[in-house]
């Protein structure tokens, strides 16, 4: 891969480029799907791709192609792109030497067989069964694969990274009096699942939440599940960090550098080298090394997160944060690993705190939040009351208002259930958080 | 074909499929991206002893088609060794077709430079940025045609070409109140011809004053409340808290609310509510669908009885009834689910003037941010752009971050009057694991009382 890589940066150069960039990427993966109690659908798809960002007097130009002998058109593609473009003071990255990260590849993924697919899915499918018979496995199922990414440029990086990663999900339904559901999910890059285990969330879940009761409209007490805060954050407060974003004024936290933003108790972090995290690489998509940026330390906020084109823009430095979602489309900042951090307590203190409260599994309508202002309405379907520390009936479906940057001034307790929640280039490594004062409609 | 046959397959597809067009973003006045795309790919879907097995490949030379063959024949065969009885796939019977079909555009955009749509988000974004308060402007446009083929071993070859293309401005406004976004779009299965710098600059500057109202809006109430809909919001609703719910396979596995309730009454006499592909020039239109069915309109509830679902081969088979090519997958990487093209409810018999009247405090609602639906247990949600009080019958204050959830049986039947307008011009997409086009829309409908959050 690099000495194609290699080759398609000579050609560039020879067509004109001041300065060019191959990033190519190849990715294999096997899925099964769970439908209605059935196991079905195995696939297999792989595909591969090279893309070329170029400099031509100073201006930038893209494309893509799907094999080396499309290349030449390709290039000239991006040189005919990048006359219509504007001069802009944006250099490619420096060589550099890059940490291997542990715990991102595993044999024994590579090794999978589509019959083991489908063997985990049954695991997941008799384990939600054995929680209870009226439960049917109506959606979920299991994916593996495995990809590989180099990226060269013509101002000396060469790097070439490998990884894996396996998926599994169950969502259930339980019919009585009234449909009650559950899910469970989990992600990983090495072979390290429990697919029972996922199985009986998903069935508890369902079990625990039949016959569900009203509750008023009020502010109250949320537990909010890893789930449902990977659903807000993602949407809301992931965006409202990325430097370009801020730098244009769209960010609540524009010209708060510096000042207490969150309670003291949450922070966050940005780390493309966490260990078998869900976005860690050796390597950010423009090949600029991998690091951990504090962004809101104790509440305080101290950093945002940059690629090399926003940090060039915005006058900073970047942090190794360029994603690119596939090799269709040149890379933009991206978190990778975003970690909330702080004291983290048990679920069971959580709750234990809490004298008239809700805990909130699953929240419908989060990408409609406004990551401008940060102002969200969601429903949630999945929801139990608490009362005096415990975790009490199961509630119909309710709204929650608000607006995030508020709530996390807010949040009064990190939960050590923390899991790795896939989205966004990577993942949102949390566990549960408990805010104040959300507005409840019931 | 003839390979797969000889090794005993009950059925065969084999669709490829090409994406070729362009995409520009402006950001705050400059060019940002410029990508031009062009990939071919594509999926072989194999049937065997009732089991599935289904490869895909960017690979189109010799020997990528055979190891996507070879692929989806291992996996069939691995799923068929495993499978229990009662769970066999099968395909409801068709009419195999052979057509082409050419949506042509009247401008095509592939003949217009780089330059000329480069000038075009120049010119809008301009336009915007120089409303009231403006903060900053992105604005983006594509074109891509997409052409698919599908040859089947029963004998299906059919292949078709279509165009589609969007342009979006959105920007952030600024007041003392705070921050909004705000954003307009035009789009459709059309070509160039779309494409107005006026129209677009006109509705993004139009679209930037309803974001400053609503700042300078009250927080909007929460609780139960009479509300009006407009056309956009309508489409949502017609989408998030029905049409998914009549998608064939959310039924057969039991995750559908509307399980078992064909011929019954879900809905107010008044409404019906349908998903049509053939509407021409909505963005989810399409000739035929990825199973090679010819694409048709389906009446899915008919004065207020569900009379129809949208259905793919497999789950028509496994629920008896007729497919009616409900087919779509997101590109030549993903198997075709029942999705829907454009959904809407048919026009009513109101006035404007009798939809407002007789409401003494309501909420006009417009527009929408997107919504999510659940619908196992029968509830949605969806957040939308504008929002105003109605009191004794006139639009009154400003409302800002309104939201819309409730249970999709009971809000159905408390739609009390639907409009005489009607439209679906407005472009969306609709995810579902894979995301698909598609329109959306109906006429101002007003429903008796809803579940209304305030942001």
């Amino acid at each position: 891969m690099l000495s194609i890589g290699e080759r398609t940066v000579r050609l560039a150069i020879s067509k004109g480029a001041g300065e060019a960039e191959a990033f190519l990427s190849w990715g294999a993966g096997t899925s099964v799907d769970i439908e209605g109690g059935r196991i079905s659908y195995p696939s297999q798809g792989s595909a591969s791709g090279i893309s070329i960002r170029l400099l031509c007097k100073k201006r930038a130009g893209f494309a893509y192609c799907t094999h080396e002998d499309m290349l030449g058109n390709a290039i000239e593609m991006a040189l005919e792109i990048s006359r219509i473009g504007k001069e802009s003071a944006f250099h490619f990255p420096p060589k550099a030497r890059y940490r291997r990260p542990r715990g991102t590849f595993d044999e024994k993924i590579t090794a999978l067989t589509p019959d083991e697919a489908i063997r985990f899915s049954h695991e997941m499918i008799s384990s939600a069964r054995s929680v209870s018979p009226g439960i049917k496995v109506s959606g979920g199922g299991v994916d593996f694969g495995r990809s590989e990414s180099a990226i060269v440029n013509s101002t000396g990086v060469e790097i070439w990274d490998r990884g894996t990663m396996i998926s599994a999900g169950a969502s259930v339904n339980l019919k009585g009096r009234t449909v009650s559901t559950g899910f469970d999910q989990s992600s990983s890059r090495v072979m390290k699942m429990d697919f029972g285990g996922i199985g009986e969330r998903a069935a508890r879940m369902a079990v625990d939440s039949r016959n569900p009761v009203s509750t008023e409209t009020a502010r109250r007490a949320v537990i909010f599940s890893p789930e449902a805060v990977a659903a807000l954050l993602g949407s809301v407060t992931v965006p409202s960090l990325y430097g370009e974003v801020v730098g244009r004024g769209q960010s609540v936290y524009t010209g708060k550098l510096g000042q207490q933003v969150t309670s003291p108790g949450i922070g966050f972090s940005d780390d493309g080298l966490f260990p078998d995290g869900l976005g860690t690489s050796a390597s950010d998509d423009e090949g600029v090394p991998s690091q951990r940026t504090v962004l809101i330390e104790k509440g305080v906020l101290r950093a945002f997160l940059y690629d090399v084109h926003s940090a060039v823009k915005m006058g900073a430095e970047t942090t190794g944060s360029a994603g690119r979602s596939s090799y269709r489309v040149p890379p933009e900042t991206g978190s990778r690993n975003f970690i909330v951090e702080g004291r983290l307590l048990d679920r069971c203190k959580l709750i234990s705190d809490v004298k008239e409260g809700l805990l909130v599994h699953e929240v419908l309508g989060a990408h409609t939040a406004s990551s401008v202002s940060g102002d969200f309405s969601v429903s949630a379907p999945l929801l139990f009351r608490i009362k005096d520390g415990e975790l009490g009936k199961p509630l119909k479906p309710v709204m929650l208002s608000g607006n995030i940057p508020e709530l996390l001034k807010n949040v009064t307790g990190l939960g050590s259930d923390r899991k790795q929640n896939p989205g966004y280039g990577g993942a949102i490594v949390t566990g549960s958080i408990r805010a104040e004062n959300v507005m409840v409609t019931g | 074909m003839e390979k797969a046959v000889k090794e005993g397959v009950d059925y065969c597809d084999l669709r490829t499929e090409r994406r070729h067009g362009v995409s520009l973003e402006f950001k705050d006045g400059e060019l940002h991206e410029a990508i031009p795309g062009d990939e071919k790919g594509l999926c072989v879907r194999i049937l065997m002893k009732g089991a599935w097995g289904i490869a895909s490949t960017n690979d189109l030379s010799a020997g990528g088609i055979d190891r996507a063959l070879s692929s989806a024949l291992r996996l069939a065969r691995a799923m068929a060794a495993r499978q229990k009885r009662g769970d066999a796939s099968k395909l409801a019977p068709i009419r195999p077709e052979k057509k082409r079909v050419v949506w042509k555009t009247k401008i095509d955009p592939h003949s217009i430079s780089l330059e000329e749509k480069y000038s075009y988000l120049s010119r809008i974004s301009r336009a915007v940025q120089a409303a009231p308060s403006v903060r900053s402007v992105t604005a983006r446009y594509f074109d891509g045609t997409r052409t698919m083929e599908l040859l089947s071993s029963e004998g299906t070859d059919v292949s078709f070409e279509l165009t589609r293309s969007l342009a979006d401005v959105s920007m952030v406004v600024k007041s003392d109140k705070g921050i909004l976004s705000n954003r307009a779009t035009i789009g459709g299965t059309a070509g160039w011809e779309l494409h107005d710098a006026e129209k677009l600059s006109g509705k993004g500057v139009e679209a930037a004053r309803v974001a400053l109202a609503m700042l300078a809006g009250r927080t909007a109430p929460s609780g139960r409340f009479p509300v009006v809909a407009d056309p956009v919001l309508t489409g949502v609703f017609a989408h998030e808290a029905v049409g998914h719910a009549t998608e064939g396979d959310i039924i057969v596995s039991g995750d559908s609310c509307l399980e078992g309730k064909l011929g019954k009454r879900i809905a107010a006499p008044m409404l019906s509510l349908f998903d049509d592909p053939t509407i021409p020039g909505a963005f989810g239109s399409f000739p035929y669908d990825d199973e090679g069915l010819r694409g048709r309109r389906k009446a899915l509830i008919e004065k207020g009885v569900l009379r129809n679902l949208i259905l793919d081969r497999e789950s028509a088979a496994r629920l008896e009834l007729e497919p009616n090519g409900g087919a779509r997958a997101e590109s030549y990487g993903a198997r075709p689910l029942v999705r829907m093209s454009n959904t809407a409810i048919a026009p009513g018999e109101f006035s404007p003037g009798e939809i407002f009247e007789g409401i003494k405090l309501g909420i006009y609602a417009i527009g929408t941010r997107g919504g999510q639906v659940d619908t196992a247990k029968g509830s949605f949600q969806f957040s939308c752009r504008e929002a105003y009080l109605i009191e004794t019958g006139e639009v009154t204050s400003p409302l800002k971050g309104l939201a819309l959830s409730g249970r999709i049986l009971e809000t159905l039947k408390e739609v009390d009057a639907i409009g005489r307008d009607f439209r679906v011009e407005d472009p969306g997409y609709c995810g579902k694991g894979q995301t698909v086009p598609v329109g959306d829309g109906g006429p101002h409908i007003r429903i008796h009382s809803a579940f209304v959050g305030g942001g």
